[in-house]
């Protein structure tokens, strides 16, 4: 549970320290039911009386209880015992973690909370949930726990961003991310790259170390989250980390290592022989024998014409047969061997690009503490060796949390993390250099190399050679980050405190990339080397008061009152030079031609006042009020101060009297509220019109007009009205959450369109509205709870409907298929439709009249959508949505005597991909590698009705955005299946060494059951998207992983 | 249980500190970027802007690349060897609306045009002794011409000449866009507006108020508008109105003006920099560049392969001609750009060489009789490339002549000069099933910004 919190309370409640006059003494020790480890703090009180006392690191305890005494030992987070001390001198006493969710106490926005007194959505994830699995990110940890929580891991790629959302994507054109705040210090998060790769971006939150926390604390509606004012409309994940707790100093080691594979994917290139085939077909398809000679001269096959177009022919003799094209005689698209195909050459280039990599996680902390000061040190190294030549990632980091209380009323603390970590990225997605995109659009018939040892390029395509794209450029990312806080905290009168506390960010984010001779887009200029470096600090200095008071046994009030300020600086350099001597070095010092040098910077502060106020009734009617004022230097100076309410109430029905008799009820809440948060994420100056500078010409500066102004410019606002259960059942073995929630952003701050002849293309303005309306299902179950057995489960499931309900100008397109207009989901998907593959005369002069012009036998008909006999663009609808009809996760864990298993699986339903790799892998259109797909084309003999002809060019456009590229992205995964086995403590303790020894074999990703055709169901190539998730385009898929690895206490 | 609060002093110092020491952060600036009211202050900001006007001509949608590769692509003086589906259309003379490079170049086009409309709006009021008004006036007028030409022509006119007023126009824009509200879309003007805004831009006082050339190569302003600059883009229009005595008059009034003539060996144009027959280069170097030699190059040599010069078949040239060497039919590259890395290839505009074919077509456009005069001026150009003089009586034959050597001298420079000349002698609606086609769709996203107050051209 949350050690942090347990202490912070008994440190709060300690000052019991009076001494009573008793008739006898008692003494005893209290350990902990789990691993014996004595536990320092619990309250023991004498039963009827507030007379009690505090065990002391050791766990020991000594009380004067009179004749008949009951001791009550409480401890939040355990099962509280009671025990009849009789004629014992010696009472020992061993408790039990409390599995109820009622005893929690839950982290809140700018304080703590019993869960039974909560009124707000949060959801908690303890480390317990996601310990020993291979993590690179924390988000990965948060994946498929939390109802009402999206994460969609949108690529493989090492050290790439995921996307969080909660409760659905709320904005257009601003971030939809939510707020981290760790250890009550909002942090940065998003890309800091500066070089692009294609499609996927870098991730801040891979620099934190996810063995590191204690819990996640997820703020879904705005009782919980309007505390944070402009930045809460996304939602906000709190993060605590672990602190040290009072007694033995422990250390704990925990390693693991394994491999990664890439999963068992459904993409098939097709070799050489078919890719030699497929060319000559396309080529015989579109071109007479005549082509491109004139003057009646003709071929004398098509094979010659195949060569002269593919093989980088260095032009073509006319022989008696006919012209022929003039061969290297490399043995590489001869014309012999499009006459006879199988004697082409082949290579398996996805094949050679996946490789198994290695994971591995060294984890040492040391913890520990008196009553007054508590610490833990912490140090980890993971490192990823990734699953595809030229990817990779490591990270190290160093936390140091301690706090102190100096005087009973006093007290102060630090959480200090430091970090570097390292990204080596591949390109990927768009892009015609990058490694998978390359593997899979690289044609089979291509060696590797040369027979002099060089890469062989295509002679006909412009991508460049998948192992040269994987091997030969250098391009890392590296991360160094400081995340750390300091806070004071005094008591000013009874139940009334005053906190300081002084957070900082500061990142330094720096890329370096070379792409030498070796590769296409280094040949060109000698080598091309670029380096951008990125430094952010963000400081926040926030001052509370926080008031708690019970009047009587009736009314407790908790308030809190509190100003902070927050700026962020952001600076960044970038440089590229090209001409290098050589590709030995690297440094863009040896770049002869100094093509770019630029650096920027940017400041963003906010100003904030808040409040809260939390009244209980007879501890059954809950009421909770808060409110926020943001002043962010984002907004015109009219408009500067934005005021964030919220309200909630709660009821405690199963409290009730009436309530006593429904035995099978152990609890039952009702909650609801309503507030209104905002999002400031919109771009530092966007309400400023504009010149820019940079347009220059002959050597001189110049500048242009770059954006046109809006004044009234303001945040995005959010409203989110929430219901509310809570239920446990059957003395809580089971326990229900149920949300249903109506989300409505507003004022979306939109690129409001103009027309491009103004010179502009738009203008931010507020204008969008968005709804998110949805149920949220949580069950947690103990299904078997034995002396030796134990078998406990949680599903929680989520039903979104996402609709844009307001809009600037008209519909728009995004991404490569995506359409977002008024009435649809964000993630509607848009296009043509197919009607048939033309197979006769009859449908080809059908296609032809409808204005497919080019139509022959084998292409495709599209459907003329509006009727009115011609094919346009406006030929197209909505063909389906990104967004799923229900996700969520589904976890179990099972204890037998020393052993322990987990079994969790995620799923994903009803949304659909569009799988643009496709497009290109099965457009039949020209040298592109070409999956297996295409062995099903339509040919005189294979009249097929799914798959059209080859023809080069494609002058159909067969290829075109339809829904033949879309396909069903539903999938159920086992994401974690663990098993380990904890050595028995009377076995370890003999070592005199080891605390506790526990082995496991952990694996992720093991099956993932789909109908998608393409490498990964979960994917995004825009990676973190507003309105165009759900789209593949040559992007790095995840691995399975599996690892076996050991936890060791000392 | 008494309790002592002995820290009260400390709450209350931080407290009483915190108060004190409040923090502004809320009043920030750009770092890179200046309120409007900052730029038409004095000469060092006004002659930023009209650098910024011409840097936008830089644009690779622009004659950076596209709204001339695109063009010779649609006419087949290019080939399509890439992966771009948005190519690939042009190659196909099949495209549809929402195609992404229609859309570029149109708003890389609007854009240009509305520096331009800045600087004309707010250099009178710059109190600047250092300041040319009128000269920075002309400049901006002249790239404002020669902005709308290029659109007027590639997305207007009628669907086998330039010479109809009322044929299908563009949206004029002639005041800067300094609000939301000034960017509210303005329906299509006639071809006639907007061919006489282009008109009115390239006045005498356009003229007049342009620094001359220079002669030889000793340029006056390397790369910017000069008189004789502006007369030749004039000259070029008129010939595209079918203004033919204007053309003719306005050609000749450059090859017999300052400057010195043909440059001997052709290739020498491409080879080096600013030869004295051009008159107005687009300038590029290294660390402003532009991807011209990078679409062309094979991927081995660092290019991406995107277009290369079309077949012979379909580019056909004379035997002997020294233009085959430089235009590269079959080959992969042209002369004409050759560096890949850093893009330094700068991009002529306007030469000599046009106004010798402009004047040569104009003249014999204006009456048969000026068919010898004509033949001399083409037949300078022949001479040049390498070609034996050409003999006609027929002022037919000269014009079928004259339109292959157009072709062969000017393909691929800053201007869609083949697609142009398709399109101004009625050749081009006989490429397409639809001779609508012969018009650029208008980019779907314009059409649906305005609502339809910028409607689609007929046929897509």
């Amino acid at each position: 549970m949350k050690r942090l919190l347990r202490l912070l309370v008994v440190a709060l409640l300690l000052p019991l320290s009076a001494a009573w006059a008793q008739e006898r003494t008692v003494t005893g020790r209290v350990t902990s039911a789990e691993d014996g480890s004595p536990l320092p703090g619990v309250n023991v009180v004498i039963k009827g009386t507030t007379v009690g006392t505090a065990t002391d690191l050791d766990g020991r305890y000594s009380i004067s209880v009179s004749q008949g005494a009951v001791l009550v030992y409480s401890f939040i987070g355990l099962k509280s015992q009671e025990v009849a001390v009789g004629e014992r001198a010696s009472v020992d006493v061993s408790l039990a973690l409390d599995a109820t969710q009622l005893s929690e106490v839950v982290v809140t926005g700018y304080g703590l909370q019993s869960r039974a007194e909560v009124t707000g959505a949060i959801t908690s994830v303890g480390y317990k949930e996601f310990q020993d699995m291979p993590l690179r990110n924390i988000d990965q940890a948060l994946q498929g726990r939390s109802a009402g929580v999206n994460i969609v891991q949108s690529s493989g790629t090492p050290g790439s961003g995921i996307s969080v959302n909660i409760r659905g994507t709320g904005s257009l054109g601003s971030s939809s991310q939510p707020l981290f705040v760790i250890d009550g210090v909002p942090i940065n998060t998003g890309s800091y790259t500066a070089i692009g790769t294609g499609g996927q971006l870098t991730n801040a939150l891979s620099d934190l170390n996810p063995n590191d926390i204690e819990s996640f604390e997820i703020l879904k509606d705005a009782a919980a989250s309007a505390i944070y004012g402009s930045r809460a409309a996304n939602g906000v994940v709190i993060i605590t980390t672990k602190q040290g707790r009072a007694g033995r100093t422990k250390v704990d080691f925990n390693f693991y290592t394994g491999i990664e594979q890439r999963q068992n994917d459904p993409v098939k290139k097709i070799n050489g022989q078919q890719a030699s085939e497929l060319m000559l077909e396309m080529v015989r398809n579109r071109y007479p024998l005549t082509a491109f000679l004139g003057g009646g001269a003709q071929w004398a096959d098509h094979a010659e014409l195949t060569t002269w177009l593919f093989d980088g022919a260095a032009g073509a003799t006319n022989t008696p047969d006919g012209f022929r094209a003039v061969t290297n005689n490399d043995g590489v698209r001869e014309a012999s061997i499009y006459r006879d195909p199988s004697t082409a050459p082949s290579t398996d280039w996805l094949d050679e690009i996946f490789r198994t990599g290695k994971i591995s996680q060294y984890d040492l902390a040391f913890s520990g503490g008196t009553e007054k000061s508590t610490f833990r040190f912490s140090t980890t190294y993971f490192n990823q060796e990734g699953i595809m030549i030229g990817s990779g990632f490591e990270r190290f980091s160093a936390r140091i949390n301690l706090a102190n209380q100096v005087t009973d009323h006093f007290r102060f603390g630090t959480n200090v993390a430091v970090s570097r970590s390292v990204a080596v990225r591949p390109q990927n997605d768009n892009n015609i250099n990058g490694v998978l995109s390359t593997g899979v659009l690289y044609s089979s018939d291509i060696p590797i190399f040369r027979a002099n040892g060089t890469y062989y390029k295509d002679p006909g395509s412009s991508t460049e050679n998948p192992i040269a794209a994987g091997l030969e450029p250098f391009f890392e990312s590296v991360s160094s980050r400081v995340i750390g806080s300091t806070y004071g905290e005094v008591d000013i009168a009874k139940g009334l405190k005053f906190r300081t506390e002084l957070g900082l960010d500061f990142l330094l984010f720096k890329d370096d990339r070379f792409q030498p001779t070796t590769t296409n887009t280094g040949a060109g200029s000698n080598g091309l080397g670029q380096s951008s470096s990125r430094t952010d600090l963000n400081w926040v200095w926030k001052n509370n008061f926080t008031y708690n008071k019970d009047f009587g046994s009736d009314h407790r009030i908790s308030a809190l009152v509190g100003f902070e300020y927050q700026q962020s600086t952001f600076e960044s350099l970038f440089a590229q030079a090209s001409v290098f001597p050589g590709n030995t070095i690297r440094r863009l010092s040896a770049g002869a031609v100094k093509a770019d040098a630029s650096s920027g910077g940017s400041v963003w502060g906010l100003e904030s006042y808040l409040g809260r106020v939390n009244y209980t009734f007879k501890g059954k009617y809950l009421l909770s009020g808060s409110v926020r004022v943001d002043g962010s230097s984002r907004f015109g100076e009219d408009n500067r101060y934005g005021v964030f309410p919220a309200g909630s109430i709660g009821w405690r029905l199963s409290d009730e009297g009436f309530m006593s008799g429904v035995n099978f009820l152990s609890d039952l809440k009702l909650r609801a509220s309503y507030g209104i948060t905002g999002n400031q994420e919109i771009g530092n100056f966007a309400s400023l019109p504009l010149f820019s500078s940079g347009a220059n010409y002959i050597g001189l500066g110049g500048l242009a007009p770059g954006q046109l102004g809006n004044p009234s410019l303001t945040w995005e606002e959010a409203s989110i009205l929430n219901f509310g259960a809570d239920i446990g059942l059957l003395k809580d073995r089971i326990f229900l959450a149920v949300e249903y929630y109506i989300k409505d952003n507003r004022e979306l701050l939109q690129n409001l369109p103009l027309v491009g002849s103004s010179g502009f293309l738009g203008v931010t303005q507020n204008i969008g509205s968005i709804r998110n309306s949805g149920v949220e299902l949580s069950i947690t179950t103990v299904n078997v709870s034995k002396a030796n057995f134990r078998w406990t489960s949680n599903i929680n499931l989520t039903f979104n409907k996402n609709e844009v309900t307001k809009l600037a100008g008209a519909p728009f397109a995004s991404g490569f298929a995506s359409w977002v207009e008024e009435g649809q989901p964000l993630g509607a998907f848009r296009g043509f439709r197919v009607d048939r593959i033309i197979q006769n005369e009859t449908d080809r002069q059908a296609a032809i009249a409808q204005g497919q012009t080019a139509a022959q036998l084998g292409d495709i008909l599209f459907k003329d959508l509006d009727g009115n006999g011609s094919l346009t663009s406006a030929d197209q609808e909505i063909l389906g949505s990104a967004q799923p009809v229900v996700f969520g996760g589904f976890n179990n864990t099972l204890k037998y005597k020393g052993f322990d298993a987990t079994i969790f699986f995620r799923f994903v339903s009803g949304n659909k991909i569009y799988n643009n790799t496709r497009a290109f892998s099965e457009g039949m259109n020209g040298v592109f590698g070409q999956t297996d797909g295409v062995l099903n084309r339509w040919t005189p003999d294979n009249p097929s009705t799914t798959t059209p002809r080859a023809v080069f060019g494609d002058p159909n456009n067969n290829r075109r955005t339809s829904d033949r590229w879309l396909e069903d992205g539903s999938f159920l995964r086992l994401n974690n299946l663990q098993v380990g086995y904890t050595i028995p403590p009377s076995v370890v303790t003999r070592s005199k060494v080891l605390r506790s020894a526990r082995i496991y074999v952990s694996s992720q990703n093991l099956f993932t059951w789909t109908k998608y055709s393409g490498f990964d169901p979960e994917v995004s190539t825009f990676n973190i998207t507003n309105t165009a998730p759900g789209t593949d385009f040559l992007t790095y898929p995840q691995a399975k992983a599996v690892s076996v690895g050991v936890n060791l206490g000392l | 249980m008494e309790m002592r609060y002995s820290n009260f002093k400390y709450s209350i110092f931080v407290l009483v500190l915190s108060f004190f020491v409040s923090c502004d952060v809320l009043d920030q600036a750009p770092e890179a970027s200046l309120a409007p009211s900052q730029v038409f202050t004095d000469a060092t900001g006004a002659n930023a802007a009209i650098i910024g006007a011409y840097s936008s001509i830089q644009s690779g949608n622009y004659v950076g690349l596209r709204s001339w590769a695109l063009l010779d692509l649609y006419s087949g003086n290019l080939r399509h060897t890439g992966t771009f589906p948005s190519f690939a259309q042009f190659q196909n003379r099949n495209i549809l609306a929402d195609n992404v490079e229609v859309s570029n170049m149109w708003n890389s086009i609007y854009s240009t045009i509305n520096r331009a409309n800045n600087i004309i709006e707010f250099s009178p009021g710059v109190n600047d002794a250092a300041f040319n008004k009128d000269r920075a006036i002309a400049e901006a007028k002249f790239i404002r011409a020669f902005s709308y030409l290029n659109a007027l022509v590639l997305w207007g006119g009628d669907n086998n000449s330039y010479t109809v007023d009322g044929a299908v126009g563009i949206p004029l824009r002639l005041k800067p866009t300094l609000t939301p509200a000034d960017a509210a879309p303005a329906p299509k003007a006639t071809f006639g507006e907007v061919k006489n805004a282009i008109l009115a831009d390239l006045s005498q006082a356009t003229i007049d108020a342009l620094p001359a050339r220079g002669t030889g190569s000793a340029i006056a302003a390397a790369g910017r508008a000069t008189k004789e600059a502006a007369i030749a883009l004039k000259a070029k229009a008129q010939l595209i109105f079918g203004n033919n005595a204007d053309a003719a008059a306005l050609a000749q009034s450059v090859i017999t003006g300052t400057g010195s003539d043909l440059t001997a060996t052709m290739s020498n144009l491409y080879t080096s920099k600013n030869n004295a027959e051009s008159l107005w280069e687009l300038q590029f170097d290294a660390v402003n560049s532009n991807a011209i030699a990078f679409f062309f190059y094979p991927t081995a040599q660092g290019g991406r392969n995107e277009v290369s010069p079309a077949a012979p078949a379909n580019f056909p040239h004379e035997a002997n001609d020294a233009r085959i060497a430089i235009n590269g039919p079959g080959l992969s590259i042209t002369v004409k750009y050759r560096v890949v890395s850093p893009g330094t290839d700068n991009v002529i505009m306007l030469r000599k060489g046009d106004m010798y074919l402009t004047a040569a077509e104009a003249l014999v456009r204006q009456s048969a009789a000026n068919l010898p005069q004509g033949l001399t001026l083409l037949n300078r150009v022949r001479t040049r490339a390498g070609l034996p003089n050409f003999v006609t009586e027929d002022a037919a034959a000269f014009f079928v002549q004259l339109a292959q050597d157009r072709r062969n001298e000017l393909a691929f420079e800053g201007f869609p000069n083949h697609w142009v000349d398709l399109r101004r002698t009625g050749q081009a609606a006989g490429l397409f099933t639809n001779p609508n086609f012969v018009r650029l769709p208008i980019p779907q996203r314009e059409v649906l910004t305005s609502e339809n107050v910028i409607t689609q051209n007929a046929g897509y």
